[in-house]
């Protein structure tokens, strides 16, 4: 559905993106995750033909932003980072006005339907500089899912919004699975766990990874497992694991506290579980800490960074 | 030119209904009032001396072309006033990014403002039109003249206006585009003061022609010429096609 091929952008003598390749297929979310300035912005608004690249090209549908720009744009609703929305309107006819622009043929039903989905009914009459930032950041979506558009950019469209909002606005984006092509960016992690099917990773202009979220946790997987162990009493259970040969390390963390590092078997948790029962201590907790996305995004980011 | 007359109904209610329009129409209506009023009596005074020579005064030299005057000078410094936010707002407040990726062209862009500010523009000129207007249900009003010298101020308007919009396409400050459309103004008010520099006679006419003085000379006096014609939509022609490259450009910046 979006073709993206060695896409390059200079801002002056800055090279903000440094040659993207990446394709999202029809009906996928993808998550668009990086740091502060990693050029995620920049390569949503070449997508959307708010800005051309340097060199390189974009193909949404077959069609190539620069030179079929209103077919393409007519296909993708687009949030940029700060909703574009006009102070002195009411929610209504700002939408009104977007929807004209799009050139939708049933105004009034897209209107209605861009505002059940966003629960926004009850400031239809409201003007938008009265409205709080969550408020407004709504509106902007509203304004992105007008006309249902084949594919959906959203440039972190939870910022600025209170915890239930957010939830809201990915139960939104949860629900729109399916019906649309979707990319969103963000460097909130639990976001793209929460919402999206695949990661593209950038950092420093430079696509550092790109996969499925568990194919990405795969990859990363190390030979080993860390476990975190609480326990009632006993001091002896320190010297006990450290003469197990499955456990690498043993580090208290605290007072009846461990971190036993052991190798990655489920035999190697078994025996530590069984060692820790038979020592009498009195188990509380044993969790084994998975290895989230954040520890990938850190990894990637940093190594991305140093290279 | 559908999507341009969107952008120029949103545009030009948000104009009109605007604060800033209420208050350049009501320190314009002031300042008219006070000027024309002032003529007026003058004329008063000149026509009973003119009447003790055996002579006819002339309503329509003395009232309404120094009504015209002083519009003139009102005009150069409240069109930019209203068209300075016309595109440098939508910069600033990020409705830019809406625009730049809707399915829309960017010389609907670039023509729905300008339609938008010159309706906007049109009122205020409508506005100056009812003092010589009122003054016509009283006394008698030469109806040619006062048509084609109006003619020549819708046209001049036309002219800062498309200046306006330029100025604003090219900066995301208000302040700072509604300074330089003041300055381009006078700079196309002035140029004809050029041609008097140059001794080579067709420089010198070439200048005097691209003066907007001459054109407006002609049409004062009541003469409709269509160099005149010509000579003002190419230029409200060429500044809306800056606008348009100015929209255009910002995509590859």
């Amino acid at each position: 559905m979006i073709v993206v091929r060695d896409l390059v952008k200079d801002y002056g003598d800055r090279r903000a993106i440094h040659s993207l390749n990446f394709s999202v297929e029809k009906g996928e979310i993808v998550g668009f995750l990086g740091p502060n300035g990693a050029g995620k912005s920049t390569t949503m608004k070449i997508i959307t033909g708010f800005m051309a690249p340097t060199s390189g090209e974009v193909l949404v549908a077959g069609d190539d932003v620069f030179e079929n720009p209103i077919k393409v744009k007519s296909r993708i609703g687009y949030l940029p980072e700060l909703p574009p929305v006009y102070g002195d309107m009411r929610v209504g006819d700002y939408l009104k006005f977007v929807a004209e622009l799009k050139n939708l043929s049933n105004i009034k039903s897209a209107i209605g339907e861009a505002l059940d989905k966003t629960s926004l009914h009850e400031v239809e009459g409201r003007l938008i500089q009265n409205l709080s930032k969550g408020f407004r950041q709504r509106v902007g979506i509203a304004q992105a899912l007008l006309g249902n558009p084949e594919i959906l950019i959203l440039d972190e469209p939870t910022v600025g919004l209170d915890p239930k909002q957010v939830s809201e606005v990915r139960r939104l984006i949860q629900s729109l699975r399916g019906h649309h092509t979707m990319i969103l960016s963000t460097h909130i992690l639990t976001e793209v766990q929460a919402t999206c099917e695949k990661v593209i990773i950038i950092n420093q202009g430079k696509i550092v990874a790109q996969d499925t979220l568990s194919g990405l946790s795969t990859k990363m997987v190390k030979q080993e497992r860390v476990v975190n162990l609480s326990y009632r009493r006993g001091s002896d259970l320190q010297q006990k694991l450290t003469s197990q040969n499955f456990v690498k390390t043993v580090v208290p963390m605290g007072d009846h506290l461990l971190q036993v590092t052991v190798e990655d078997s489920d035999d190697a948790i078994e025996g530590l579980a069984r060692v820790v029962v038979e020592s009498g201590a009195g188990l509380l907790e044993l969790t084994s800490e998975k290895y989230s996305l954040e520890d990938i995004f850190i990894e990637l980011t940093q190594s991305g960074g140093l290279s | 030119m559908r999507a341009a007359f969107v952008i120029f109904k949103r545009d030009f209610l948000t104009t009109v209904l605007s604060p800033l329009f209420f208050i350049i129409c009501a320190l314009c209506g002031f300042l008219w009032t006070y000027l024309f009023l002032r003529s007026v009596y003058q004329f008063e005074q000149q026509s009973a001396i003119a009447m003790q020579l055996g002579q006819v005064a002339n309503l329509h030299q003395q009232v309404v072309m120094g009504h015209l005057s002083s519009t003139h000078i009102i005009l150069l410094l409240a069109i930019p006033l209203l068209t300075m936010r016309s595109l440098a707002e939508e910069k600033k407040n990020r409705t830019y990014d809406l625009l730049l990726t809707s399915p829309i062209s960017s010389t609907d862009i670039a023509i729905g403002k300008y339609f938008a500010c010159f309706g906007a523009v049109l009122l205020l000129l409508l506005l100056s039109a009812l003092y010589p207007l009122g003054l016509g249900l009283v006394a008698d009003l030469a109806a040619g003249p006062f048509m084609t010298a109006y003619l020549a101020m819708i046209l001049l308007s036309g002219l800062y206006t498309a200046v306006g919009v330029f100025t604003s396409a090219c900066t995301s400050s208000s302040l700072l585009s509604g300074f330089l459309a003041i300055v381009f103004n006078l700079i196309i008010l002035f140029s004809g003061q050029l041609s008097g520099l140059s001794d080579h006679p067709l420089m010198s006419e070439v200048l005097k022609q691209i003066s907007v003085t001459i054109h407006l000379q002609s049409l004062f006096s009541g003469t409709i010429e269509v160099k005149s014609l010509v000579f003002f939509t190419t230029v409200i022609g060429f500044f809306v096609f800056l606008s348009q490259r100015m929209v255009e450009a910002s995509r590859w910046r």
